[in-house]
């Protein structure tokens, strides 16, 4: 990096911290302390009431009532580069671009962004249902800060890129769900300007078009703009990216090479599994008579990691909290995709494995002797039924990472479709058939 | 303390035309009556204290139709109550557009105004087809109208902008709104005539802003009625503008930490 010359950085970031406050739940009896912090900040503007002549810093965060998502980041990006960041989940990558796209304010440090950096965080930000797909582009475009001349310029391209053909002066709202994203992936790609920002976009349409992504932002980076990428793929991140940085709570912990950076967060997180609790999230249905509060994987050591290996040994563990039950308890669970298209569903009343928890809870350990997946990411769901009747459903309950193993045993690992299958080869003589 | 980007605004023109007439065209889309909607509003308003008023209590006023009367107030009156509640809900309402992509924040607050004065384009053509039906003709002071009309413009603007911060970061507000604003219907002159309060209350209630604008608007448009207090119109011509600042600069202090508020 030592040997950049000047105008080679698009993007620097020096020492980017964010803070965000407990929201409060504004309860009456804050309305009292929320009035007197006002006035005080007031006093201490206008120079009353504190020691005169003291710098006023910038309202530091000085009460503990929040957290750091983001602590003194810095690193910078280079013109023409596909610089990915990846991390766990809450690691602050999201709040990162956020900060970048100027959509947040850093609360200590800053970015420098050299060039025109206009970016939507998720694709289809800004549509509305009822009008067509050509006013949508439009209306994008125009969110985007381009003028009617440049969103003519781009239109063909992305009705093109987005393979809409002549739906695209129907209204939205009849697409697909595949129509929509490839339209919003066109319009997020096509409109973007000299730095262009992915947030997880991968995750939407069919492999086809992923693919087809990927080789447009390729392209992009051939023509000289700069791409930030975050995606929990780390294929695609090792596949495609320049450079990574690695997040982890809220700090850089190693920037590098792609291969480097993806091996070090995968031992990382082997090392580090832990528990993922449940119990905030409200989306469930059922009556709560049992009710799953946390989650982890278990390695074949029964060790809590946080990616599992293709092949290899792992357990999937529900923690739960129950009253007393009447009659058996039966558990799913559905292995999915991030589009949550089902890939497979273990259930305990076809392997005849219902059964009776102790009254108070438990843990319901679901394992599989030798996982037939291949590397990737990776969403589960739950459905428990006590006594005949749903008592706790999540859909989309959790995310895993699996990393390649040797499934077949042969040194080599398949990477064409996502489930791997026992099988055997043989070739027998045409006549003995 | 420091003064929004008005500039940035400015070029954002297009942009913030483009998102009121999605609102509109997003509102009547599926209607039958499409945006004959907006007439239908103040037309039953009318109608409904037409009847009322007629039957109870008779407010003189002056040598104006009661319902031209009633109308010319109902009109501002509604126009302003559009611009307070859809501008102090134009952050919250837009967070999924905030959060996702950059844009001049103080566009959002003004994109109501401008759906809000198709609506009152709409309806201000019907008042004045009801105007030549009644056989008036507008005198030369109409001309004066647009000032007033102006001066209504920057007072919804600034309670678009503050309120719209203000709802922002303290939710309570918005709850108390359509109390606010159905107050601010009995306590100005749209149903009645100014006469009636005593001059002695003016001070007071002239801090209500739309208690100068609505006598100076009729003024301005009927032959043979009082000409309006100066008293009051300066009023609301200085509450406008005041609104109109301390809202500009109190946007532009929560702005950077609103959307994490939001």
């Amino acid at each position: 990096m030592d040997e950049n010359r000047a105008g080679d950085i698009a993007v620097s970031i020096e020492g980017i911290s964010k803070f965000f406050p407990y929201q409060g739940q504004g309860n009456l009896r804050q309305l009292p302390a929320m009035f007197i912090e006002s006035l005080r900040r007031a006093a201490r503007r206008t120079g009353l009431g504190t020691k005169a002549g003291r710098a006023p810093a910038r309202r530091a965060p000085s009460s503990p009532a929040g957290h750091w998502a983001l602590t003194d980041v810095s690193f910078t990006i280079r013109r023409g580069e596909v610089l990915g960041i990846i991390g766990r989940n809450g690691s602050g990558k999201t709040t990162l671009l956020k900060i970048l796209s100027r959509v947040t304010a850093p609360t200590k440090g800053r970015a420098t962004v050299d060039g025109r950096l206009a970016a939507m965080l998720s694709v289809g930000t800004g549509f509305h249902p009822l009008f067509s797909g050509r006013e949508n582009i439009y209306m994008s475009g125009a969110l985007l800060g381009l003028t009617r001349a440049e969103i003519e310029a781009r239109y063909d391209a992305i009705v093109e890129f987005a393979e809409i053909g002549e739906f695209i002066d129907e209204p939205v709202k009849t697409y697909s769900s595949g129509m929509n994203a490839r339209l919003g992936y066109a319009v997020a790609v096509e409109m973007s300007s000299d730095i262009f920002l992915l947030d997880e976009i991968l995750a939407v349409g069919d492999m086809a078009f992923q693919s087809k992504c990927l080789s447009r932002m390729q392209e992009s980076r051939n023509q000289g703009r700069t791409v930030v990428l975050v995606s929990h793929n780390l294929n695609v991140v090792k596949g495609y990216c320049d450079r990574v940085v690695l997040l982890e709570q809220g700090r850089v912990v190693k920037e590098g090479e792609p291969a480097d950076v993806v091996s070090h967060y995968l031992s990382n997180m082997f090392e580090s599994g832990e528990q993922t609790n449940l119990f905030e999230r409200t989306d469930r249905e059922g009556s709560g008579l049992l009710k799953v509060d946390r989650f982890w994987f278990e390695d074949e050591l029964g060790r809590t990691v946080g990616v599992v290996v293709s092949g290899e040994s792992c357990a999937l563990c529900l923690h739960f909290d129950c009253g007393s039950i009447d009659g058996p308890v039966s558990a799913a669970v559905v292995i999915t995709d991030l589009n949550g298209r089902w890939l497979s569903r273990l259930s305990t009343s076809v392997t005849h494995a219902d059964f009776e928890p102790a009254m108070g809870g438990g843990v319901i350990r679901c394992t599989i002797p030798k996982l037939p997946l291949i590397e990737g990411e990776y969403a589960f769901a739950f459905r428990i039924t006590a006594g005949g009747r749903l008592a706790d459903h999540l859909e989309n309950a959790g995310r895993f990472t699996v990393v390649t193993g040797d499934f077949y045993g042969t040194g080599r690992a398949e990477t064409h479709s996502p489930i791997m299958i026992e099988h055997n080869w043989s070739v027998g003589d045409r006549n003995a058939a | 303390m420091a003064w929004p980007d008005l500039a940035e605004v400015f070029r954002s023109r297009a942009l913030i035309f483009m998102l009121a007439k999605r609102q509109i065209r997003g509102r009547y889309a599926q209607a039958a009556l499409g945006i004959f909607w907006a007439l239908i509003q103040p037309v039953s308003y009318m109608l409904v204290l037409n009847l009322f008023f007629a039957l109870t209590a008779h407010f003189p006023s002056r040598a104006v139709p009661y319902p031209l009367f009633l109308l010319s107030g109902l009109l501002l009156y509604q126009f302003f109550v559009k611009c307070v509640n859809e501008g102090a809900g134009s952050l919250t309402g837009n967070e999924a557009l905030l959060g996702k992509i950059f844009l001049p924040r103080l566009i959002f607050p003004i994109v109501p105004i401008a759906v809000a004065s198709i609506d009152l384009a709409v309806s201000m053509s019907l008042f004045i087809i009801l105007y030549f039906i009644f056989g008036f003709m507008f005198p030369l002071k109409a001309i004066l109208a647009i000032g007033v009309l102006a001066v209504f413009f920057v007072l919804a603007l600034g309670m678009a902008i503050l309120l719209s911060a203000l709802c922002a970061k303290y939710k309570d507000l918005r709850l108390a709104l359509p109390t606010i604003t159905q107050l601010l219907f009995f306590s100005s002159p749209i149903v009645y005539d100014v006469t009636l309060v005593p001059e002695k209350y003016w001070l007071i209630w002239g801090l209500n802003p739309l208690v100068g604008l609505i006598p100076a608007l009729r003024w301005c448009v009927f032959d043979g009625v009082e000409p309006p207090s100066l008293a009051l119109f300066g009023m609301s011509v200085a509450i406008a503008l005041i609104v109109l600042v301390v809202g500009l600069f109190y946007f532009h202090r929560v702005e950077r930490d609103l959307v994490d508020a939001l």
